[in-house]
């Protein structure tokens, strides 16, 4: 399973400027100045995370941007509002902040935790929220600072001129390929999970959920499917798409043609284990013609039974392997082909 | 020497009497008891209580109404001596008598009716209306007390004199037309009188001989009076007890599967009904039977009348008796013979059975009597797995609609509550829980997706409880099911089990009740939690009221949670919930439907009339002057009203044929025990009216969603 979900990357509009009132420029230079640091680690943390670097370098980066994200709050925070007014400083401090924390994962500290959890079936989806609320929270930031940027700006007579630098360009590309792969990542993840859940369930012979999770895989899968329609190839490369394709087409026929059997098989064993008490408990001398013929036709029943469920449960182990591991080279493949490389 | 040989003596009959239980402690020991009690109350309890001369009161009073419910035992001047702890139970000091003082007049005042119940029987009775019966209404009851000891030995030569009579008029066997006169009736004096002094003073015996000691058994009613006075499901158990409550969840033994207890007027009633075995099978028996009496397979009487509970059990264990019939009385009055096979009870064996009934529409039916778990498992898949397996035989043979009958259920665990609504409902909060002090939590369906989503009933009545109540109320709010029958039982509250410890807080650990059970001490079951609906509201003490309601006969309020002084009262916590209710069912032109047939039914609007009366003689005094006339129109009216009854609850329509799944039919031609049983019982699923409006119900239900 590829670990990578969401990336979230902290992304703001890069002002230039022109000015006529030093001090007010300087001010807003040394604001603006704090992100191209945050940028750079930024894009060094993406970089590894898109061609498959090893753990511990994605990890060694994220903190990285972790350490230039709070030394740029604590120098922004220390700097004294302009002409009295905070206003600037304060959002970009907000904004720092939420996006330490959301790299960090601590989501606790920016939204009620307990109510994301009361909303959401399981962890993942709690997981899933929170990161969709996280999102929703820095684009909402990220916007305030731009209007304060303008704001300042005019206030102080400065005319700003929207830009780019290298290292935002790839970022910016970078966020378009995660935009589309966390959206795939989506439509594979939900029945990747409720496929988990089944098997959880035949493990536990609970058949209840067995035939729960089965419904919501189909259900899951369809829906799945559907959108999958709807989604183009990104930038010509099907590829993601088709794998993910692939992998629900096959829990939909699971949950159509083979995990039925499996449930049927417990109801045959069931049925048998009744049968053969009944039979084991009448005195042999008692037994009529009868009985032993029902109880052969059980036991030949229960064999043919045994036979099919093994088969359908190899099936299902062998092709779910397969498939999966094809979604995980082509995810992989997918980043690295997409994300720009370089620094 | 002397002292060592009666040492000896002492410990010999300690350790005879700790076969059955402890040696009858000293009343300080009790006291202590009786502390720790209050003590694991207070941690746990969700509704602690402050100790007030008021509440010692109360549970005196409780208390003097569970020793003697009918009065029969203490005179006015007994009940005079308890008076000082009416305002203080006094339990704290060094001091502490209420146990010795209980003790010793409870003794006093059965051994005195012992003599007084030998004495009246000597003598021929005398049927001549000089006394006069009066039975209180049940609302609001409280045992009369007579001021003397002659009034109270008057008071018994009434009860004896009417037990008497009714002896002689009420085997039905033997009188059904009521048609004996006078004389024919006095010949049968001499013996009843005598069966019934010797029922009298079994009855009493019972008491004084209990096999756990008297003084045991005695302090036991006392502590419960106590825990009761929480709320009435938190409960005193003493060592036996506990061995009694742990054996009852071991479902391995040869037996006809269920247990007895003796109830507070001497009567043997069914305790419980053990899952998979012979009488769950019958689907006849239910928790609260009183039994009348018991015939071994060759026709001869097992005696009864003057055994304990585990005696009867013994007797019943005992490898040369493998089929009997039971004779019990139902909670309606109604008397049904029952015949048993003992057998091996398996836990893992599927014990819900499911059913078709085939008429205009195809229509599954289930009946689950309690929300079981695998007592040896208990994280195995329980009751809920049992009935998604029926349900998923029933597609099988293509179903239309589902009736799942939660009538009598008296509960049972709660996540086999939540995992059973799950099989209908896709995901989400099905109900909130709240220890005390503390946030709700959500309960949710830990399964996505339905195991069944087709039309649905649920069967429910006065008996329905707890955990049967949680999953009503859940399809409900859901919209999921149209729910049928009477208002529920009200009993929105959890409990667990915790040793008289009292240093145990569950508040202060993450408690596992089972750890605590391998202990050697005495235990409390004690209510630590409230459910309530995801809208914030609760069935407690209400309890949920169906879609459509039915005539039932014990629709009253006095059979229910409300019913009892102490139960914790309904309250609604505010807490904002995300789930999403299904589109609302047609319950306005459901309602009216079954409206219009049950008003032209004849077996509702017996049920209806009878109901009222029934409710009628609940609520108001009734005088009976014990006269051979007066009991016999008396009996006859009864007799009547049973027959009247049996006739209204079956009905004879024919609207629908019962079957079984076409799974079962194939283990039915090889089991010859299941079948004979089966047959019995599709014949029962025919006739019950209540079964039959029902699927008249979901039968338009599918009609109008169409």
């Amino acid at each position: 399973m590829n670990p990578k979900l969401i990336l979230n990357i902290a992304f703001t509009v890069i002002f230039s400027v022109t000015s006529y009132a030093q001090s007010s420029v300087e001010y807003l230079e040394s604001i603006t100045k704090e992100f191209e640091t945050i940028a750079a680690d930024n894009w060094d943390y993406t970089r590894a995370v898109a061609h498959g670097k090893s753990a511990r370098k994605v990890e060694n980066r994220r903190r990285e941007v972790l350490k230039s994200t709070l030394e740029a709050k604590q120098r922004v925070s220390r700097m004294k509002p302009y002409s009295g007014d905070a206003s600037l400083r304060d959002s970009v401090v907000s904004y720092l902040n939420l996006s330490y924390n959301i790299l960090n994962h601590d989501y606790a500290k920016i939204m009620d935790m307990e109510e994301v959890a009361e909303q959401s079936y399981d962890l993942m989806e709690a997981y899933m929220l929170a990161q969709k609320i996280a999102n929703e929270k820095m684009n909402k930031a990220s916007l305030m600072i731009d209007d304060e940027q303008r704001k300042f700006a005019a206030k102080n007579n400065i005319k700003l001129i929207e830009g780019t630098t290298k290292t935002s360009e790839k970022l910016s590309k970078a966020a378009k390929v995660y935009d589309y792969y966390n959206g795939v990542y989506l439509i594979f993840f939900k029945p990747f999970k409720q496929d988990i859940y089944l098997v959880e369930a035949q493990n536990k012979n609970d058949m209840n959920a067995m035939k729960q999770n089965i419904e919501s895989l189909s259900k899951i899968s369809d829906e799945g499917l559907k959108r999958l329609d709807t989604l183009k190839a990104f930038g010509g490369d099907a590829s993601l798409k088709q794998s993910c394709s692939e992998v629900l087409k096959f829990y939909k026929t699971a949950s159509a043609n083979k995990y039925p059997k499996v449930l049927d098989f417990y109801l045959q064993k069931e049925k048998f284990e009744k049968i053969k008490a009944a039979f084991d408990a009448k005195p042999q001398n008692k037994r009529t013609q009868q009985d032993v013929d029902e109880f052969n036709k059980a036991v030949k029943e229960y064999n043919a039974a045994s036979n099919e469920y093994n088969a359908v449960n190899n099936e299902l182990n062998n092709t779910r392997a397969a498939l999966v591991d094809k979604w995980n080279k082509s995810a992989s493949g997918f980043t690295d082909k997409h994300v720009p490389k370089g620094k | 020497m002397k002292a060592v040989f009666k040492y000896i003596i002492c410990c010999c009959s300690c350790l005879l009497a700790s076969y059955y239980n402890s040696c009858a402690q000293s009343s300080g020991t009790y006291c202590s008891e009786a502390q720790k009690l209050i003590s694991v109350l207070n941690k746990n309890h969700y509704s602690p209580l402050q100790f007030t001369s008021q509440t010692s009161n109360e549970i005196i009073e409780d208390l003097i109404e569970k020793l003697d419910p009918s009065g029969i035992y203490f005179t006015l001047r007994d009940i005079e001596k308890l008076k000082k702890f009416r305002t203080d139970l006094n339990l704290n000091s060094g001091s502490c008598e209420l146990f010795s003082v209980v003790f010793s007049l409870y003794r006093n005042s059965l051994v005195r009716a012992d003599s007084m119940v030998e004495r009246i029987g000597k003598k021929q009775f005398a049927f001549n209306g000089r006394d006069t019966l009066i039975f209180s209404p049940k609302k609001n009851y409280k045992p009369f007390h007579s001021g003397s000891e002659s009034d109270l030995e008057k008071r018994w030569l009434k009860w004896m004199k009417y037990q008497t009579l009714l002896s002689i008029f009420s085997d039905d066997e033997k009188n059904t037309d009521f048609e004996k006169n006078f004389s024919e009736l006095m010949a049968l004096e001499p013996e009843a009188r005598k069966n019934i002094t010797r029922k009298m003073k079994a009855g009493i015996n019972r008491i004084l001989h209990n096999p756990v000691g008297f003084e045991n058994h005695v302090a036991s009613v006392i502590l419960n009076c106590i825990a009761n006075r929480f709320d009435p499901h938190s409960v005193y158990f003493n060592e036996n007890d506990m061995k009694i409550f742990e054996s009852a969840l071991s479902t391995s033994d040869e037996s006809f599967g269920f247990y007895l207890e003796t109830d507070d007027h001497g009567a043997l009633k069914i305790a419980r009904i053990i899952p998979g075995g012979s009488a769950w099978k019958s689907n006849e028996l239910h928790k609260g039977d009183v039994l009348i009496s018991i015939k071994k397979r060759s026709g001869e009487e097992i005696e009864i009348d003057d055994l304990a509970e585990n005696e009867v059990e013994d007797i019943l264990s005992t490898n040369t008796i493998r089929e009997i019939e039971l004779t019990v009385r139902k909670a309606d009055e109604q008397v049904k013979h029952v015949t048993l096979v003992k057998e091996k009870i398996k836990s893992e064996e599927n014990v819900v059975k499911s059913y078709i009934l085939s008429g205009p529409k195809k229509i599954g039916y289930i009946s689950l009597p309690s929300f079981y778990t695998d007592s040896e498992n208990p994280n195995a898949p329980g009751c809920a797995n049992d009935v998604a397996k029926e349900i998923m035989k029933l597609q099988q043979d293509s179903i239309e609609g589902l009736i799942l009958d939660l009538r009598y259920n008296g509960g049972g665990s709660v996540r086999e509550a939540l995992d059973l609504a799950g099989i209908f409902i896709d995901e989400g909060p099905l109900f909130l829980q709240r220890l005390r002090d503390q946030k709700p939590t959500l309960l949710k369906d830990m399964n996505r997706g339905t195991a069944y989503s087709g039309p649905l009933a649920i069967m429910c009545n006065g008996y329905s409880a707890s955990a049967s109540e949680l999953v009503t109320e859940a399809l409900q709010d859901y919209n999921r099911a149209i729910i049928v029958g009477s208002t529920t039982y009200g009993k929105a509250t959890g409990q667990i089990v915790l040793p008289l410890d009292s240093n145990i807080n569950i508040y202060g650990f993450n408690a596992d009740p089972g750890a605590f059970l391998k202990k050697d001490s005495s235990f409390v079951k004690v209510t630590v939690e409230k459910f309530y609906r995801v809208n914030g509201g609760t069935h407690q003490f209400k309890g949920v009221i169906p879609d459509i309601i039915l005539p039932d006969l014990f629709f009253s309020e006095d059979f229910r949670e409300s019913s009892s002084p102490w139960a914790l009262k309904p309250d609604t916590i505010v807490k904002k919930v995300y789930y999403t209710p299904l589109k609302e069912l047609p319950k306005k032109q459901l309602k009216e439907k079954s409206g219009e047939r049950v008003a032209s039914s004849k077996n509702f609007s017996r049920i209806k009339t009878m109901s009222d009366s029934l409710q009628l003689s609940f609520d108001k005094e009734r005088r009976l002057p014990v006269t051979v006339a007066n009991v016999k129109k008396d009996e006859q009216s009864y007799y009547h009203f049973l027959k009247a009854l049996e006739l209204a609850i079956i009905g004879e329509s024919g609207y629908y044929t019962v079957k079984n799944n076409s799974h079962d039919n194939k283990v039915l031609i090889v089991d010859e025990y299941s079948r004979e049983l089966n047959n019995e019982l599709l014949e029962h699923l025919k006739n019950d009216i209540y079964i039959e409006e029902s699927y008249r119900i979901i039968t338009d239900l599918i009609n109008f969603e169409r």
